[in-house]
């Protein structure tokens, strides 16, 4: 494993998550926050707010929108 | 082998070590064992202290028989500071070669040390270097950090080069916490933690905006119907209105054709003018609307000019004295100016080729004047047109009133002579004929209620305009909200995003947690039995609350009734645990291993210890009570390398066995 990789343990469980949306975007956000881990007080907010832009969509929500 | 080992390590004047020292620590997957021996303050330490000093710039390990620590000595080796004067420098650097199947980088470290005063040092490290071979060639490597940070970086370093006395007190009282500040370092559950900190976070922000564009269209769209009802309510009332007129209308022509059949020729005479006046007092009417506008036109146009009449003669008589008072700049031809230029010579006589200065002077008055003159021509002719204009703006205007005066006089002549014919009408008496006066009457007041319709109708049409309007600005309104209102919906799509993340982020973390938890305790188990002497088989448990507890054959044994041996062996199985959970395939190099162990188990440890950590290059650095004839007869066939360090007169060279 490289450092600048996410831990195979957290990258193994999250593919399991059956969503494609959610799966891709918390890899995201994962991805970023390893960049950041040795920053104490890291920008997010940014990043965060394309990714959701990205991911979350009127069509991929479809299926939440009643939940 | 196919994880990183260390292939060799070069000293030069580091601490103990003088002069340049190499040591070969290759090793195979049969013998993957090193044992460099020395006797306490021999140097051991510090050679996993030249390690971490060459990878991490620190040198956390502390030889227990250096009282005054690390710091109070200088990094070069002090007999070789002492053959030099003060304020002389001597250099140093360690050199630690890796690779898996063969070497692959070179890290090194510099570092030196300056004399200041006798027995006063002053010691600085240079950069990490890195130098990596491609293929049959090496290369110097840029950023040789990234590099390291992929091979072993600095937060997991603590469980792979580690000093085994000092793990004695990883269990003692306070541990869990310790357990547990490892176990999620190792895993990266920060990631997870921070990864859900900020979901939580972004997720308050998007709800604060959706609190922000949150609508009301269906109000407004009650309001906008509202108001649609009116005005439908008011086009339909204007439609009955029409309707009442035009049959009014339809009335009076009937009146009008029982007129014209009228037996009497005056009658009929003033039917028929009534007639044509009617239709010319609508095509009179028709012109004077337009003649209205137009005159409304030429005001416009005649008006601002009309007013301030007054202030452009004044300017203009202003302009005048300033062309007679000479005040105004003289109308000088361009091309003249350009001519002395290009004679060289001013009409003064100045020789303007020689004076710059005055040559420049003249350029720029060239450039003034031009200007000026243009800029006051302009400005005269300007205000000139403007008055000429105004005279013609304004009998314009006066023409176009003056012809809605006309038509004007014309439509009260129509009206009076309309009225002259209905009082004639009205008055007439005539025996076996229509009854003309009052069918007349009859006329008179139908036209009155059409003409009371057509004001209510005038007065309802402006009613319908505003409206119309109110029912645009009202419709505006609603869809604005509507768009806010989707703005919101999306608003409100992305917080239940944000939150159905976290909550699988979380899921994710427990899962993680209690499988780390469970392969730690797995792994911590088969190290520990790997390692302890005990013929029995020990039980492990690492509970949710990272409490350790160790059941052997005769029930739970409390941490703190395990002998000193015991607990390092528990740590030494725990560091373990931790290297092989961190993902990193790093060599582990472990100072005094069997330090707190005695002669007895010691043996039966290092029985076990070929089985330990297989997979990895193991060093040890061990004391010469530690590495006993029997010890050493258990490990012989596993170890790769022994070195012995000698260290005579403050100076340790390494002695191969």
């Amino acid at each position: 494993m490289k450092d600048s990789e996410v831990h195979s343990l957290i990258l193994d469980q999250t593919d399991e998550i059956e969503e494609d949306d959610y799966r891709s975007f918390i890899r995201e956000i994962l991805k970023h926050e390893r960049t950041k881990l040795d920053q104490d007080r890291p920008k997010y907010a940014e990043k965060y707010r394309s990714l959701i832009d990205s991911y979350a969509t009127n069509e991929n929500l479809e299926d939440y929108t009643d939940e | 082998m196919n994880n990183i080992q260390i292939f060799n390590i070069e000293l030069k004047n580091y601490r103990q070590y003088r002069g340049v020292e190499n040591i070969n620590l290759e090793t195979t997957p049969d013998k993957h064992i090193n044992v460099i021996e020395g006797q306490n303050g021999s140097g051991k330490s510090n050679l996993l202290n030249a390690i971490t000093l060459c990878f991490y710039d620190k040198e956390p390990h502390i030889d227990n028989q250096d009282n005054q620590g690390l710091g109070a000595d200088p990094l070069v080796n002090l007999n070789e500071l002492r053959q030099v004067d003060v304020g002389e420098t001597v250099r140093g650097y360690i050199e630690i070669t890796l690779g898996k199947q063969e070497p692959q980088y070179v890290f090194t470290r510099k570092f030196r040390t300056a004399k200041t005063d006798e027995d006063e040092y002053s010691s600085i490290t240079d950069d990490l270097q890195l130098r990596q071979r491609f293929g049959p060639d090496w290369q110097n490597v840029d950023n040789p950090n990234i590099r390291l940070r992929e091979i072993l970086p600095t937060h997991v370093h603590q469980y792979f080069l580690f000093d085994g006395e000092q793990l004695d007190q990883f269990f003692e009282e306070g541990y869990i916490e310790r357990v547990q500040d490892a176990v999620l370092d190792v895993s990266h559950i920060q990631l997870l933690e921070r990864a859900v900190d900020h979901l939580k976070s972004v997720q308050k922000d998007l709800e604060k905006e959706a609190s922000d564009v949150e609508g009301t269209p269906q109000d407004l769209h009650d309001e906008y119907e509202e108001a649609q009802k009116t005005l439908e309510d008011l086009e339909e009332e204007e439609e009955i209105l029409e309707d009442d007129i035009s049959d009014a209308n339809e009335e009076i022509e009937g009146i009008d054709e029982e007129l014209s059949d009228s037996t009497n020729p005056d009658v009929r005479e003033k039917q028929q003018r009534r007639r044509y006046l009617s239709e010319r007092l609508e095509d009179r009417e028709e012109e004077l609307q337009n003649a209205r506008e137009d005159a409304a036109v030429a005001l416009a146009r005649a008006g601002p000019v009309a007013y301030n009449k007054g202030a452009l003669e004044f300017t203009l008589d202003r302009f005048r004295e300033w062309e007679t008072s000479g005040q105004e700049p003289p109308d000088i031809p361009e091309w003249w100016l350009e001519q002395l230029l290009e004679q060289g010579r001013c009409i003064c006589g100045t020789d303007i080729e020689t004076e710059q200065e005055k040559r420049q002077h003249l350029e720029e008055f060239k450039q003034t004047v031009a200007e000026t003159a243009t800029q006051s021509a302009n400005g005269k002719r300007k205000v000139q047109r403007a008055l000429e204009r105004a005279d013609d703006l304004v009998d314009v205007a006066k023409e176009r009133k003056g012809r809605v005066e006309d038509i004007r006089d014309d439509i009260d002549e129509i009206n009076e002579e309309l009225r002259e014919i209905s009082a004639e009408l009205e008055s007439k008496n005539i025996p076996d004929d229509v009854d003309v006066a009052d069918l007349e009457k009859q006329r008179k007041r139908i036209d009155a209620r059409i003409k009371d319709m057509r004001e209510e109708l005038g007065q309802l049409r402006g009613k319908i305009e505003q409206q119309k309007e109110e029912v645009e600005e009202r419709r505006n309104k609603w869809k604005r909200e509507v768009e806010k209102e989707k703005k919101h919906d999306q608003l409100l799509r992305k917080i239940r995003f944000v939150e159905n993340a976290r909550d699988k982020v979380e899921s994710v973390e427990a899962k993680i947690l209690d499988q780390v938890r469970n392969e730690t305790e797995t792994s911590l188990e088969n190290y520990f039995n790997d390692l302890i002497w005990k013929e029995e088989s020990y039980d492990i448990e690492l509970t949710e609350d990272y409490e350790v507890h160790v059941y052997g054959p005769s029930g739970e044994k409390k941490l703190g009734s395990l002998s000193a041996g015991e607990r390092q062996v528990l740590a030494l199985s725990f560091m373990s645990a931790l290297s092989k959970i961190s993902g990193f395939s790093a060599p582990v190099v472990i100072d005094t291993p069997l330090g707190r162990i005695s002669s007895k188990p010691k043996r039966r440890i290092a029985q076990n210890v070929p089985n330990y950590l297989k997979d990895s290059q193991l060093t040890f650095l061990m004391t010469d009570e530690e590495y006993t004839s029997e010890v050493q007869a258990f490990l012989q066939n596993d170890v790769a390398h022994e070195y012995h360090l000698e260290y005579t007169d403050e100076v340790t060279e390494v002695k191969n066995v």
